[in-house]
């Protein structure tokens, strides 16, 4: 079962033993750590609003210093992490498994999540709804797949989209909240729900005519991909560190709305 | 009825049948009460009745003013650039530029101050000081200030690093319109006209697109005002 949670306090006073992931590992592996420990699971790629373990530097990707950060503050309560290592995750994320073995002795199984040979499908990405609601979804459901109901209503919802957003779950994930309900999910979200975490051709796939808004985190190699797919598409790219600037909410709000309007401000 | 830009550090303020916009520091309109009826820039959302986004309102504004249909307008003021570029008059590139030009107009207007520099008359000359931002070009001049270089000279070249920078920016276009409190600073237009012709704008286009956004609902406000087209 995967922890739903807000915040370590609340983490730290469950019962019983954790096994801590970041990533999209295989299902098998989780599950496998999982029953060995007879442990629920914990996404350590959320903000829980850790405080600061300062394994990795300050000024480095804030999705790398959440698992980092979540790892050292749920420590004691880790039986052990399974950690994504491979071209699905990133080098922030090899680097970070080296460290959290190292540093905070914790049991870290690394995986390589190469991708199934048959390619699921984007219920969520192309759904209607709140973004933030969908992606935080298609995330969990790395762990707790989506029921037939919450399929039926996903392809239920299905319309054409306004706007898409390209790239990983943002922190912070408040992001997605200044994005409207018909917006196409892209890039490396698109490919997690696909189960194709490490297929670039997937990933760099935009939707002709579609106005998109790219997003990098603050640090990330992806912002190259972003950079260029924007430039491509004539689309927005936009790269967050710790915060959403004031700037950076004006530049997305006035991409959607000119992207809504067909370019009239 | 009350027009404001609040940037960061002056708020350009107009009032329906007032002669010229007024230009207030933003400590001081930030310390009234005053309600605006349109409101743009930083400081202003929680107090208009009507509030648009900074680059909405400045690419309204230009699309008023320019009658091209391809051009490219930034907005270069005391804390960041704002730049929209228009291909057949829609927007095909936003962009607002905290990180990298961050404070630079502050920092201008700060050393120009400290070191006592006229920038009417300043010379600019083929030197410049690369500019990613405030901090670290304030640095550069103090190093050189401090290594015996006139201030004017070490001045002279942040400003060529800077226009270079903001043209940059703007992608390199051949024509550039340029808005915000920059286009007050003739050292600084001669140092962007090295490399691209420029048309200054004066500080009003967010007002006039403010301006145009209020006439949308009242079309009897008429044509944007002589207040507020560009001098």
């Amino acid at each position: 079962m995967l922890v739903v949670a807000d915040t370590i306090p609340e983490i730290l006073a469950r019962p019983g033993r954790l096994v801590g992931f970041y990533g999209v590992p295989p299902r098998e592996a989780l599950k496998e750590a999982a029953d060995r420990h007879g442990a629920d699971l914990v996404d350590l790629d959320i903000d829980y609003g850790a405080p600061v373990s300062r394994v990795v530097p300050d000024a480095y990707c804030h999705i790398i210093r959440n698992c980092v950060d979540n790892a050292a503050a749920l420590a004691p309560k880790l039986a052990c992490i399974v950690a994504a290592t491979g071209p699905e995750k990133c080098d922030g994320g090899r680097y970070a498994a080296r460290l959290m073995r190292d540093r905070l002795e914790i049991e870290v199984i690394a995986t390589v999540n190469a991708g199934s040979d048959a390619t699921g499908p984007t219920l969520l990405s192309d759904a209607t709804g709140p973004l933030k609601k969908r992606v935080v979804r298609i995330m969990r459901a790395i762990v707790e797949p989506l029921t037939v109901r919450e399929e039926d209503e996903a392809r239920a919802s299905r319309v054409e989209p306004t706007v898409g957003f390209w790239g990983t779950p943002p922190h912070p994930i408040g992001l997605l909240d200044l994005f409207p309900d018909t917006t196409q999910v892209l890039g490396w979200t698109r490919c997690v729900e696909q189960g194709r975490p490490a297929d670039m051709d997937l990933e760099t796939f935009v939707p002709d005519g579609l106005p998109v808004v790219f997003f990098s985190q603050g640090f990330c190699q992806k912002a190259a991909l972003a950079r260029s797919l924007a430039e491509r598409h004539r689309g927005m790219p936009v790269d967050v560190h710790d915060s959403v600037s004031a700037a950076t909410r004006a530049k997305v709000e006035a991409f959607i709305r000119l992207a809504c309007t067909g370019g009239t401000p | 009825m009350i027009f404001c830009d609040a940037g960061s550090s002056w708020c350009k303020v107009w009032e329906t049948g007032e002669e010229a916009v007024r230009i207030v520091p933003t400590r001081e309109m930030a310390a009234g009460s005053s309600r605006l009826d349109w409101g743009t820039g930083h400081t202003a959302r929680g107090r208009s009745a009507h509030f648009e986004n900074d680059l909405i309102s400045l690419s309204r504004g230009a699309l008023a003013l320019v009658r091209d249909d391809d051009f490219t307008v930034l907005d270069l003021g005391s804390r960041d650039a704002k730049l929209v570029s228009f291909a057949g008059r829609r927007p095909v590139r936003l962009d607002w530029s905290v990180g990298c030009a961050a404070a630079t107009g502050a920092t201008l207007e700060m050393i120009g101050h400290f070191y006592r520099v006229d920038f009417a008359s300043l010379a600019v000359g083929d030197e410049w000081t690369p500019v990613t931002c405030g901090t670290y070009a304030l640095e550069r001049i103090m190093d050189a200030f401090a290594a015996g270089e006139r201030a004017e000279q070490a001045v002279a070249r942040f400003v060529h690093g800077l226009a270079r920078n903001a043209f940059d920016f703007a992608g390199r276009p051949a024509t550039l319109h340029l808005s915000g409190g920059f286009t007050s600073n003739p050292a600084f237009l001669t140092a962007l006209g090295r490399y691209c012709r420029v048309v200054p704008m004066g500080r009003t286009v967010p007002l006039v697109g403010l301006w145009a956004f209020a006439a949308d609902e009242d079309p009897e406000l008429g044509p944007v005002p002589a207040a507020l087209r560009p001098g």
